[in-house]
């Protein structure tokens, strides 16, 4: 279960710091998941440009000092997949012909194992690309600056309230599965009955919430939410015509990218 | 001109079977603190609901009558708009967070923001509710994390600093301990000492038979009794509409039993009433 | 600007929190299930639940929205796979309003249509994105289908199939069953509910 962060004071995986990836705008960091992407299934495939792109990634979270963060989520998340991967392709994809070695009657094979890393790297390229941004970038700020390009409000809402109501939600059921087990819910019973169980477990938390869900509405309402001017911001996101230039240079690449992967 | 005035209230909820409000009538002059008191259901949040237009706009239903927060008719206006006349604080302090901030400061500074106000006046307005309920030193902490009791002065100080003409409070220390209690009513004080109106629904009637200037008695949405503190929280009737005497006046009409308290003195019901009835008996 | 309209003038105050919750629901729904140990995630419990109380457009948002900001929480790999988890709630909400969340017998078909749009969005994300491997148990039935001589594309429809039936079935049912029970004060807040279920 992720830990809520002490700094954030929400659920997500921000780590707060003063680097120049937490300074870029976060518009910035979005683009660059994105133009990413495009390169990575859009653009001149081939492994240089995978590790070029993982090197670089690399590079910046060092900078950032999100570095060793970035290491462990990697290594946490692409782990199972890297040895899932790896074994069933390279014994069992459908275009193997070439045995790297063999297990007695099991083969490994390299089309599969080619297959298998190109598949890692695109993944790996794109995952450092998101996490400068997951790591750099407090939610606040990603709120604040859709809220400042005139994006609706009821948007940033929505992004952030499930963030900040999150850890409540995870002690009320904490509280509810204590509840459980000292009336000694039934978890071993057979598929049927814990089937069953779901019901009276699931139902009561989601009725409780909808009460409380009426009076958030209520509460959002009497603070002005839908009032009719114009609307002002405190917290204002750091921009400059460089960043504002990156953004449009990056825009442009991925339509470009984009127009020529329809094209090829 | 009142600070606020209801002609012939009459409103019942869509799924009501009766009026939760039954022809009531209420001027409120600029400055008083009035109480609203009664039992569970008798009407005194759907009051105070009416007065923030939460009700007739939000829970619609069947609305007659008049509500004309100073000048301003609040069957005419969308709750959001209503938020710069009237500051509405509720039960429930966690769940009047808005759930889009993730400071204090930016917490109190959202109404201002909806507003439109300008960035000084935000940064003056919102260091100045901090400062008055206490909650500077946690401008910069994530209001998710603080207690009921602070989480409750946030929303007051997030309806302060809107600076609305009328301060609604609906029960307000419910879900408070007694320290987080005591700590929003010293806030109401020094407000009442400023000169806003305030209405205030509650049922701590020790506070209210100290400080309130008038006091309403609703049961099943009709006033009953409306007066000031000492005449209403030892009025006779008080105990069938859901109500008790404070232990004060319960004192003072036993030494009456007694024959401890002047024939010709009313019953208290404050401390220091009572110990002066007492010994004056 | 034009487009800061289109979801203010869409969604009430009421639909806004609903979905909020609804997202939370989503993210912590597994935790609390956890102790039965089934083989069920209910990860779009909350989706299906705005699909059939506010409609197409704000289930999808809820889904999408969901996994976006897991890959803020706990992996970006979530992301991916939010076009997934969007259909899941476009499609609840058109089972909604075609009547198909009116009895238990036809939310168990509203479950089934659902793995079967899941399957259409998710297997072309796993093939291309991830080779058709996430990294979780159901790789073994990929294996195994593979063993058996499929080929790739035939073991992650497979795959996504079987390991989502069960999950989207149950999903399904309970949401239905939740918006049964809902108190009459709240369903008539949702004016949807009435004629979803009736």
């Amino acid at each position: 279960m992720p830990q809520p962060e002490k700094q954030s004071g929400n659920a997500t995986l921000f780590i707060a710091g003063k680097s120049w990836l937490h300074r870029l705008h976060p518009f910035n960091k979005l683009l660059y998941i994105l133009l990413t992407g495009v390169i990575i299934y859009a653009g001149p495939k081939g492994w240089p440009v995978e590790v070029f792109l993982i090197t670089l990634n690399g590079i910046m979270a060092l900078t950032g000092g999100v570095f060793t963060a970035a290491w462990r989520l990697l290594w946490r998340s692409l782990l199972p997949l890297t040895l899932f991967m790896i074994t069933i392709h390279g014994f069992l994809h459908a275009d193997n012909r070439i045995i790297l070695f063999s297990f007695g009657r099991l083969h490994f094979y390299q089309e599969g194992f080619v297959f298998a890393i190109n598949v890692l790297l695109q993944l790996n390229a794109v995952l450092t690309a998101s996490l400068l941004f997951v790591f750099c970038t407090h939610p606040a700020d990603l709120i604040s600056a859709i809220s400042q390009a005139g994006w609706p409000p009821s948007l940033a809402y929505l992004l952030s309230s499930p963030l900040l109501l999150l850890p409540l939600m995870h002690t009320r059921i904490r509280t509810i599965q204590a509840a459980q087990r000292s009336r000694g819910l039934d978890s071993e019973g057979n598929f049927f009955k814990r089937f069953l169980a779901l019901f009276p477990l699931v139902t009561p938390l989601v009725l409780g919430a909808l009460v409380e869900m009426e009076q958030r509405s209520i509460a959002l309402e009497i603070r002005g939410f839908n009032a009719p001017g114009p609307t002002t911001s405190w917290r204002t996101i750091a921009d400059s015509t460089g960043q504002q230039a990156a953004r449009w240079t990056m825009f442009f690449l991925i339509i470009l990218l984009i127009i020529g992967r329809i094209f090829r | 001109m009142p600070a606020l005035e209801i002609a012939h209230l009459t409103y019942t909820y869509p799924t009501g079977t009766r009026p939760s409000l039954q022809d009531l009538s209420l001027r409120v002059e600029k400055g008083e603190l009035l109480a609203v008191i009664g039992e569970n259901n008798s009407g005194k949040s759907t009051l105070c609901y009416a007065i923030a237009g939460v009700i007739p706009h939000f829970f619609h239903g069947q609305f007659n009558g008049s509500m004309l927060v100073g000048k301003v008719n609040t069957a005419d206006q969308t709750i959001s708009a209503l938020a710069e006349h009237v500051g509405l604080v509720m039960q429930i302090p966690g769940n009047q967070l808005s759930g889009v901030r993730f400071t204090v400061f930016e917490e109190i500074a959202f109404g201002l923001e909806n507003l439109g106000m300008n960035r000084q006046v935000i940064h003056a307005r919102t260091t100045a509710a901090l400062a008055l309920t206490g909650l500077s030193a946690f401008a910069e902490r994530s209001p998710y994390q603080l207690s009921g009791g602070q989480q409750q002065k946030v929303a007051l100080a997030a309806v302060l600093a809107v600076s609305p003409s009328l301060l609604v409070l609906d029960e307000p220390t419910t879900f408070l301990d007694p320290q987080g209690a005591r700590q929003v009513f010293d806030i109401l004080l020094e407000l009442k000492r400023q000169g806003k109106t305030i209405i205030l629904a509650e049922q701590r009637l020790e506070w209210i038979a100290e400080f309130a200037d008038r006091v309403i008695v609703l049961q099943n949405g009709e006033i009953m009794l409306c007066d000031t503190p000492e005449e209403v929280l030892r009025h006779p009737q008080i105990k069938r509409m859901g109500l008790d005497w404070l232990p004060y006046t319960k004192a003072a009409a036993m030494a009456k039993e007694e024959g401890l308290w002047a024939k010709d003195r009313p019953l208290s019901s404050t401390f220091s009433a009572t110990v002066a009835g007492l010994q004056n008996g | 600007m034009a487009r800061p309209e289109i979801l203010k003038s869409k969604f009430s105050s009421v639909t806004l929190a609903l979905i909020a919750f609804a997202i939370v629901l989503n993210m912590a729904t597994g935790q609390l299930v956890s102790l039965l140990k089934l083989p069920i995630f209910l990860d779009s419990i909350g989706t299906i639940l705005v699909g059939i109380l506010a409609g197409p457009i704000a289930g999808g948002l809820t889904g999408l929205l969901t996994n976006l900001l897991w890959g803020l929480i706990s992996s970006p790999v979530a992301a991916a796979f939010a076009p997934v988890a969007m259909v899941i709630g476009v499609i609840a909400g058109l089972c909604a309003r075609y009547g198909l969340f009116k009895t238990c017998w036809l939310a168990i078909i509203s479950g089934l249509i659902i793995t079967v749009f899941n399957a259409i969005v998710a297997v072309p994300i796993r093939l291309y994105m991830f080779g058709g491997i996430t990294g979780s148990g159901a790789d073994f039935i990929t294996a195994y289908t593979l063993a058996l001589g499929k080929d790739l594309f035939g073991s992650v429809v497979i795959t996504v199939f079987t390991s989502n039936l069960l999950d989207k079935v149950a999903t399904a049912l309970l949401a239905w069953s939740i918006v049964k029970a809902l108190p009459e004060r709240t369903a008539n807040r949702l004016s949807r509910v009435k004629s979803a279920t009736t």
